[in-house]
């Protein structure tokens, strides 16, 4: 009998493929969910309490919120924190308003 | 001979427990691979720790952390008796606070106030973890012992769920070494954008801090934890003492507060309704629904919704713009709801990390 008529023969392939296809595509699938760690960076959000002026900078240890960051650049009024939050990659960047 | 094998391989699959054994051996594997990834998140959340606390110049770091995993716990009081039983459990929470400010000021005598809330939350956070994999151990090696295939699979069909719980804890580590406002302070938060700058704050309970400040006419008290320590205060107690010592003169209360999400919401979504905003075992949320109705004040809550994972972790982009639409929501309740000349309170409920 020519092999390739044999249903067991064709029935055992067909499992073969179904197999390995099944196992390729759950480790695909587990290899691209622990990809994604994207960090981030935090950001401080700082406020002129004079002239509403607003800048972002790069998060320090020192910062919290309510605390007074130095003086504008605009008028020389006080600057305060006035958020501070962690800004991903995956979100578009926002220009720093001024 | 086909049917010799259907006929045995049906035999096997119907009438015996072969298939169960496998498919034990199958999740009891599965669960063994989790089961180490907690334990990588319990050492590293551990290694941590230690490092975190050998940079404030702490003497044994080690010894202080395994000192204080599985110590500390609360019975919760008896229920079938519920005469004062807010009372009892308040007692019982205050005297845990108590033992645990003494248990880190015992070791480093002259620490600030910051940094003493910073440690109490590390210890938290590394028990926690430790509890979680002891739980999970627990199950499995009963599922073992047991032979138990139905406990196994239902193990192994949470465990994804449990280790993205611990995976947050161990990375809060991080985010609360860090300094930076965690998703939980959205409350916290939201309140201290009411708030002037110039505007000073009196401490009203233990760690809990008042200010005044106006808008459009009305007269506005912002009660917050005290920052930028991780703290959550005694919010109930301090709205409660400042009610009463304005003999009910209070027009609303509004309280806002992180809130956790549902799968299908969007992370920064706000939402208002009726009631106190507070995620609490009992007194501080009884404190301000008590007062409330003692004084027949409405009682607003606002929330911000984000995930569990988020509300461990440095604050998020979206939940911050949540914060932002919550603010523009508790002013548009008060302004629609009360008269100039009223007096309003807003209570910020959540941990204040990093924001003072
Ligand atoms: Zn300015």
């Amino acid at each position: 009998m020519p092999l390739g008529f044999d249903p067991i023969y064709i029935l055992l392939i067909a499992i073969v493929v179904f197999l390995a296809s099944y196992m390729a595509v759950t480790y695909l699938r587990e290899a691209s969910t622990q990809k994604k760690e994207d960090k981030g960076k935090v950001i401080s959000l700082s406020k002129c309490l004079n002239c509403g002026y607003t800048s972002s900078s790069t998060y320090n240890k020192e910062d919290y919120v309510g605390r007074r960051s130095g003086k504008c650049p605009k008028c020389g009024g006080e600057l305060i924190i006035t958020a501070i939050y962690l800004e991903t990659q995956t979100q578009a960047p926002r220009e720093t308003a001024s | 001979m086909l049917i010799a094998i259907l006929i045995l391989s049906s035999f096997v699959l119907n009438f015996t427990d072969v298939p169960q054994r496998i498919q034990f051996a199958r999740y009891s594997s599965v669960v063994r691979r989790k089961l180490m990834e907690l334990m990588e998140f319990e050492e590293e959340g551990r290694r941590k720790s230690v490092k975190f606390l050998k940079d404030m110049n702490f003497p044994n770091p080690k010894g202080l952390i395994d000192d204080y995993v599985d110590n500390f716990f609360v019975i919760t009081p008896v229920e079938k008796e519920p005469t004062d039983i807010i009372k009892r459990l308040k007692h019982l929470i205050r005297t845990r606070d108590e033992a645990v400010k003494k248990y880190v000021t015992e070791k480093v005598s002259d620490v600030p106030d910051v940094s003493r809330q910073r440690i109490e939350v590390l210890l938290e956070i590394n028990s926690i973890l430790t509890y979680i994999n002891k739980v999970v151990k627990h199950y499995y090696n009963l599922g073992v012992k047991f032979n138990d295939w139905i406990m196994m699979m239902q193990l192994a069909l949470q465990i994804n769920q449990i280790a993205r719980l611990a995976k947050a804890y161990k990375d809060a580590i991080d985010s609360f070494g860090l300094g930076a406002p965690v998703g939980d302070g959205a409350g916290a938060l939201a309140a201290r954008m009411l708030v002037d700058s110039g505007s000073n704050p009196v401490e009203l309970a233990p760690e809990t801090v008042l200010y005044e400040t106006t808008l459009e006419g009305r007269r506005l008290y912002i009660i917050k934890a005290k920052g930028p320590g991780p703290t959550v205060g005694w919010p109930g107690e301090a709205l409660e003492k400042f009610v009463d010592s304005r003999e009910c003169r209070i027009s609303r209360i509004v309280t806002v507060d992180a809130a956790l999400k549902l799968e299908s919401e969007r992370s920064g979504e706000v939402a208002y309704g009726v009631g106190a905003a507070i995620g609490d075992i009992g007194p501080e949320k009884i404190a301000m629904e008590r007062v409330a109705s003692k004084c027949s004040v409405p009682l607003d809550a606002v929330v911000v919704k984000m995930s569990n994972e988020e509300a461990i972790n440095t604050m998020t982009k979206q939940v911050y713009e949540g914060v932002v639409k919550a603010v523009e929501v508790i002013k548009r309740i008060v302004l629609g709801k009360t008269k100039e000349g009223d007096t309003v309170v807003v209570v910020g409920v959540g941990n204040t990390l990093g924001i003072e």
